[in-house]
């Protein structure tokens, strides 16, 4: 063996080694279960490849949330780091952009298209102020009268507004008032009402126009319709209910529940849903009718109950509904007629057992109703005088016997 | 010797090749050692649930140990075991097992409920009264709502209080998927005897309005007790009037300043009224039959009212009219279709 032999063989030996040791490394890297990786690591590569994934996706905001919970994981973890700065500053740009054409629609008057342009900056920039105060913040105006007026073809709102207000600028008061989403976009024909608004200027009085005091319930007129919108189409088809619909809808469902109380005999609860009925429709003549055979169905239970004066107030109340209800005419006087000779004899009863007290508190009832019944009131004189004889004999023999 | 020398030579440099191996082994498969030996990221902590945790100002990463709720864990990480929503909402379709590892978000990010596919809206459920049996539209029997206030449970519905809506309303927090609101009008006793047992059952809560005039003073109506009990029990009270008159109604002849003055009086005096029996600020208020108008709004603020409640018929997005809020009248024939009535999320593209 040569002197120079040994180095070739040891640098041989030495190179066979790392080849077989890297190989071995490297296998035994490839087979390490993956219990052996760490969480953190673990987590930190999912995430960052969830970031990368949502961020060629075009889908920054969930790109952004993967690369903060990278960070979360691994807070110095470089490509977490530059993924989230570079995220962060396209969503402020987008944001921003998104905004500005909000702006620039609501500008047109196209309220519902840039309420959307808004809400796309707040989903991107959550905490975007000015964004969320366009679709937040609420103007209410004071409003008592408005004109009618037919939308002919080729006027805009601007037009109207410069008509009435003298102004054209002031045309989103009119959009709003018929939270009209795009003002640009109005059909002519259509019958639209424009708003005499406080403390602005008002031409319609100058003018000969027909003017009609704020029908109730009045319009919403807290600010245009922001509800976003995909398309006018849209729009028409979400039209919501007029307050009068809205009103009608309302009585019917009081009106059906007090039929069925009343079908029930459950007449004291039935009368509490007609009358709210009549507190809005005091025309209604269906919840006009029930009410006066409610009550009339009172009047009698109270009647056979002997309690007069309550049935011939039912009587009375049932007759309001029904002016020409002649039970009810009858039922009055009968039950005056029968209130007072009720009383009358029991006075009489009273007076027959010396209770004459209560004889004159019975005879005042009859009294109370009719002052002309059957001479009650010398009857009651007459057994007050009685009762003041008495006392005077009673002063009298106290009077002996004292000593 | 000079084979000696030779052996010596090669044993020196075997030595020297061992030692370059050793460093070699050392170098190379160091990323490897360090798997076995690497110190914990700094957020990294043990947590009284005792699944390992990571945690930065925004969200906690923890891996399950098998054990851990979502309210365990809201009571941790979030101080309050009621808002487990947040962690179920966050972690939908994830089994809640051992070594799974779950997101916990530390800050609102479901404020104003937006999404790129659209975004939330809550439905305000309005009933009125109740008996064992009956068919109207208005009223219920108990099987009926039983029936549908089971649909809201199995179906995933969270119901919320009139109190966490006015937060999303506000743009102040954020309140779970498929969120809805309960709502019973006018007072009837009927609430008290039918539907309150099967709300209790359920663990939802309500807001009741009521009519003053009416409170007490009837055999039908809820006494000012029964509603001392409800409070008590986390239901809510509002104002709706003092006699139930429509408020947008004017009487016959009746001046602008008369009609102005009496439905200032329904609108205060029912909230002073409700004030003072039950010993609350009473900032809620829905409308006797749902209408409205601007000077009606004007007054509710002036009063104080932060809510308004109409029967305009819809969902509330965070961005709706906090005065003229839509409310769903639940009808009786609505039974079959309720769960189409249920509108938690309006799809729009907000790309």
């Amino acid at each position: 063996m040569s002197s120079d032999m040994l180095p070739k063989n040891v640098i041989f030996f030495l190179i066979m080694l790392s080849l077989l040791f890297a190989g071995g490394c490297a296998e035994l890297k490839k087979n390490i279960p993956k219990a052996f990786e760490s969480p953190a690591e673990r987590y930190t590569g999912e995430y960052l490849q969830q970031g990368r994934l949502r961020e060629d996706g075009g889908d920054p905001v969930a790109a952004l949330k993967h690369y903060t919970l990278a960070l979360t994981v691994s807070p110095a973890n470089e490509e977490a780091l530059a993924g989230r700065d570079r995220i962060k500053q396209l969503l402020d740009r987008s944001a921003e952009a998104h905004y500005q054409k909000g702006m620039s629609l609501k500008q047109q008057g196209k309220y519902g298209l840039a309420g959307k342009e808004f809400l796309k900056a707040l989903r991107l920039r959550p905490e975007h102020p000015e964004a969320l105060a366009m679709l937040m913040n609420r103007e209410r105006f004071e409003t008592k009268r408005y004109v009618l007026h037919k939308i002919k073809p080729g006027e805009s709102l601007a037009m109207i507004a410069d008509f009435y207000y003298g102004d054209y600028r002031r045309f989103p008061i009119i959009a709003a008032y018929n939270r009209i989403s795009d003002a640009s976009r109005i059909r002519g024909g259509k019958t639209i009402k424009v708003p005499e608004i406080e403390g602005v200027a008002f031409l319609a009085r100058a003018l000969d126009v027909k003017t009609e005091a704020q029908a109730s319930p009045g319009p919403d007129l807290s600010g245009p319709e922001r509800a976003p919108r995909e398309s006018e189409q849209e729009q028409e088809l979400e039209e919501i209910q007029t307050g009068l619909e809205r009103q009608e809808e309302q009585v019917a469902l009081y009106l059906d529940l007090g039929v069925n109380l009343f079908q029930e005999q459950r007449y004291q609860e039935a009368l509490e849903e007609f009358k709210k009925v009549l507190g809005v429709l005091p025309d209604n003549e269906v919840a006009a009718d029930y009410l006066h055979r409610l009550h009339l169905q009172l009047a009698g239970e109270l009647f056979a109950q002997k309690e007069y004066l309550l049935a011939r107030d039912q009587f009375r109340e049932s007759l309001r509904y029904n002016q020409t209800c002649g039970a009810c005419r009858d039922g009055i006087l009968q039950s005056e007629n029968f209130y007072k000779d009720y009383h009358y004899k029991m006075g009489i009863q009273h007076f027959g057992n010396e209770q004459l007290l209560k004889a004159v508190a019975e005879w005042e009832q009859v009294m109370a109703i009719d002052p002309d019944y059957k001479r009650t009131d010398d009857l009651i004189k007459k057994a007050r005088t009685i009762l003041k004889n008495m006392e005077a004999i009673r002063e009298t023999e106290k009077n002996e016997n004292a000593p | 010797m000079m084979l000696g020398r030779k052996k010596v030579i090669t044993f020196k440099v075997s030595g020297y090749g061992c030692m370059a191996l050793w460093i070699l082994l050392l170098t190379a498969c160091a990323p490897l050692m360090s798997i076995f030996n690497r110190p914990e990221p700094a957020g990294i902590k043990e947590a009284a649930p005792r699944g390992r945790v990571f945690q930065s100002d925004k969200y906690v990463v923890y891996r399950l140990e098998g054990n851990e709720t979502p309210a365990m864990l809201a009571k941790t990480y979030l101080g309050d075991p009621h808002r487990a929503w947040i962690i179920e909402d966050e972690n939908r379709g994830i089994a809640f097992e051992k070594g799974q590892h779950i997101v916990i978000p530390l800050r609102d990010s479901k404020k104003g409920g937006l999404s790129a596919e659209g975004y939330q809206a809550v439905p305000i459920l309005c009933y009125h009264s109740f008996r064992e049996k009956c068919n109207t539209s208005l009223c219920f029997s108990r099987d009926a709502f039983e029936r549908q206030m089971a649909y809201l449970k199995t179906h995933g519905f969270r119901v919320i209080t009139l109190g966490e809506l006015h937060g999303f309303l506000r743009y102040d927090h954020g309140i779970p998927d498929k969120s809805v609101v309960i709502t019973f009008d006018d007072g009837y006793r009927s609430f008290y005897e039918i539907a309150y047992p099967i709300l209790k059952k359920l663990d939802f809560k309500a807001a009741l309005f009521v009519y003053t005039d009416f409170i007490g003073n009837s055999k039908n109506a809820l006494t000012w007790e029964q509603l001392r009990e409800l409070k008590a029990d986390g239901y809510e009270i509002g104002a709706h009037g003092t006699s139930h008159s429509d408020l947008t109604k004017r009487k016959e002849g009746e001046s602008d300043s008369a009609y102005l003055e009496r439905i200032n009086d329904e609108l205060v005096r029912s909230k002073a009224i409700i004030d003072d029996r039950l010993g609350q600020n009473t900032v809620y208020v829905a409308f006797p039959y749902g209408n409205y108008n601007q000077e009606i709004l004007g007054l509710c603020e002036k009063a104080g009212y932060a809510l308004g409640l109409s029967v305009d018929s819809g969902s509330n997005p965070f961005f709706a009219d906090r005065l003229t809020l839509k409310r769903i009248q639940v009808l009786n024939k609505d039974l079959k279709d309720f769960g189409t009535l249920l509108k938690t999320f309006k799809r729009i593209s907000l790309e």
